[in-house]
């Protein structure tokens, strides 16, 4: 039980007043900027990032918390109101919620996905406490060899599993492995890909790369390949509360869509694309009432946002345990865990722990003050859709500038930041996922490091890279993971010939 | 129209394969200290260049099969097929001049400039309501980053009158 204990000394220090006020800001700016059009959590959390720098580490880990459910609130709030034809994470809420709402219940449909959220968050926040220390525990014993086949995975399956094309993901993989050797290396000194540029040296700031990569891509590519059409707001009449029938359609589907969620966010499976999508079949072959499927089925609310929840608290496991950052939101908290000097994985759990029982109980919090605060204000919330697209352009562009110039306050970065909004263009216009960058830019140094770490120890033996047991299992997996979709495809094109 | 779509396609096939190059290029000319141990700091870089070239010429395969990327939807509206040159020139020109304001004008300057082209590019048709609220809106950044949030920016010109 001594987890339990310390994460009652993580709501000790966690529970002050001061640090509630914070709770609340995070809570509030969060979901204001996830009900943004076109801001997913990962771009809302890295757009907040430099509010969070001048307040203490507790204060700011709880403030963080709470903007990162607050931006996951917030996103599904705006799939509910707005038909919301390509953004691909919101695409399961919107399937059935947007059709409630226009049916007139739309507060039936935000309130199933804020309770569902909730409790979605809280067990999964549970699960994550009692679990993380104890894979951290166990990651002690994972050599070199088996991290870099671990990490070798995660790159696949981010690059595999998202988008419509495997190459177009390895190639976005492939661009960030390129930014992240960018820089002096760690160990030699020698330096890599910087031109001549001192400001190189130091390496491309992650923080930029995202922040510039989805808002200033993004900018870029609607004004210059969308055709405004304008978008159909639905208004929010009445609460958003549920009724009786509605709790009774919902609690199951909240629970499978956690059981569902946490495990595909423990594994790298490249966000929460795929456990939304798999909640949704799942209620909609179980509903009694599957004629309502594609009508506005409240259990094809419910089941998705809580999936999507249960993922977000399961990608905290390999991050928090074993440093590994599963999808791009992950990545982000990485990156804001660094900007604290918190650098996840093992020696986390056993060199500061308080810090790990904090952040966990800010997550429990930042939940709860999302509930309370979400359902009474989910009206102010609605009105924020009304804003004109462009000044929301603007604003976006405006603050993205800002977030890449004051990391360092260098104008550098900002050349950077340019630089990399085209790419972002680019890679919209050509069909090519961001998130495999990213997590190439983030792990791509953490895999040279062990890939290097594994290699010394063996004196350049590359057959010390596959020699353990558990690294062999990995490479198992890995050439299924590549192989598989393969196969798949082949076979369906074959039944599609007979 | 099928052949342009492909030039578009391969240049960006040809981009990936310039990267690859380049990282394979700046790698063997790579300055490897002294005592840098059995792996150096050239090995991964030689293996992310293979990896790159390997990919951009799988892609290369690819188009010339037919298979072409499906550009990402939006939220906002309809993808069109032909590239509107004179909003994204607008937009990326408005994004231009803030690393170059910046630390000359100031903070609220070069925000000012950058919400004010943004948002005209996006078709803000009335130009002094544009102007005023790009202005207040950088005044409130500003004055709530810095003063509220201690986060240092720029004051540039407008320093004078704090």
């Amino acid at each position: 039980m001594s987890s339990f204990n310390a994460l009652l000394e993580g709501f000790a220090s966690a529970l002050t007043l001061n640090n509630l006020l914070f709770g609340l800001i995070g809570t509030i700016l969060g979901t204001l900027v996830g009900v943004l059009p076109g801001i997913g959590p990962a771009l809302a959390i890295a757009l907040l990032l430099p509010i969070t720098y001048s307040v203490s580490p507790a204060s700011a880990l709880i403030m963080f918390a709470a903007i990162y459910y607050g931006a996951m609130y917030g996103g599904s709030t705006t799939s509910i109101l707005l038909n919301t034809p390509g953004e691909s994470g919101s695409v399961i809420t919107a399937l059935e919620g947007h059709q409630m709402a226009k049916r007139g219940r739309a507060g039936s449909a935000l309130a199933t996905a804020a309770i569902g959220s909730f409790i979605a968050g809280t067990i999964a926040t549970a699960i994550l406490a009692f679990t993380a220390p104890s894979l951290a525990e166990w990651a002690f014993k994972v050599t070199a060899a088996d991290f870099f086949a671990l990490m070798l995975i995660a790159f696949t399956t981010v690059g595999t599993l998202l988008g419509n094309s495997m190459l177009r993901g390895m190639a976005s993989l492939g661009v960030g492995l390129v930014i992240g050797l960018v820089g002096s290396d760690l160990q030699s000194g020698a330096v890599r890909l910087t031109f001549g540029n001192l400001h190189a040296i130091d390496g491309i700031e992650t923080v930029t790369v995202i922040v510039s990569l989805f808002a200033l891509g993004e900018a870029l590519y609607i004004a210059g390949r969308a055709k405004a059409t304008g978008w159909s707001i639905i208004p929010m009449k009445g609460k958003a509360i549920m009724t009786r029938q509605d709790f009774k359609r919902s609690w199951r589907p909240w629970l499978r869509g956690t059981v569902i969620g946490f495990p595909l966010g423990v594994v790298p499976a490249g966000g929460s694309e795929v456990p939304t999508f798999l909640s949704y079949a799942a209620e909609k072959s179980l509903s009694k009432n599957k004629d309502e499927f594609g009508k506005g089925a409240i259990e094809g609310v419910a089941g998705p946002e809580a999936a999507n929840n249960a993922n977000a608290a399961g990608a905290l496991v390999p991050l928090l345990a074993l440093g590994l950052p599963t999808s791009a939101t992950a990545a982000v908290i990485l990156v804001a865990l660094q900007t604290y000097n918190i650098q996840p994985g093992p020696m986390l759990f056993s060199t500061n722990p308080e810090i790990v029982w904090t952040l966990i109980a800010s997550l429990f919090i930042g939940n709860t003050l999302l509930l309370a605060l979400n359902l009474p204000l989910v009206r102010v919330w609605a009105k924020l859709l009304n804003i004109p697209r462009p000044y929301l352009f603007s604003g976006i562009t405006a603050f993205a500038l800002m977030g890449a110039y004051v990391v360092n306050n260098a104008i550098f970065d900002l050349w950077i930041a340019l630089g990399v909004g085209v790419i972002g263009f680019t890679f919209r216009r050509f069909g090519v996922p961001i998130t495999p960058l990213i997590i190439g830019v983030i792990l791509g140094p953490m895999a040279e490091l062990q890939m290097r770490r594994a290699l010394q120890i063996s004196g350049g033996e590359f057959s010390a890279l596959y020699a353990t047991s558990m690294s062999k299992i990995l490479y198992v997996i890995l050439f299924v993971v590549i192989i598989g979709p393969l196969v798949w495809n082949f076979k369906k094109k074959l039944d599609i010939k007979k | 129209m099928k052949s342009k779509k492909i030039g578009g396609e391969l240049a960006f096939a040809g981009s990936l394969l310039i990267l690859g190059l380049v990282v394979l290029y700046d790698t063997s000319k790579m300055l490897v200290p002294p005592g840098s141990g059995t792996v150096g700091p050239q090995v991964f870089p030689y293996l992310v260049s293979g990896f790159v070239i390997f990919i951009s010429i799988a892609l290369f395969i690819q188009i010339f099969r037919g298979n072409l990327g499906v550009p990402e939807g939006t939220e906002f509206g309809e993808v069109v097929e032909k590239t509107d040159f004179k909003s994204l020139a607008m937009v990326a020109g408005s994004m231009l001049t803030y690393p170059l304001l910046i630390e000359r004008a100031g903070f609220i300057i070069a925000t000012s400039v950058v919400f004010f082209g943004v948002a005209y590019a996006y078709g803000a048709k009335n130009l002094l309501k544009n102007l005023l609220i790009s202005i207040i809106f950088s005044f409130i950044v500003y004055f709530s980053f810095s003063k509220g949030l201690n986060v240092s920016l720029p004051a540039g010109i407008l320093g004078v009158f704090e």
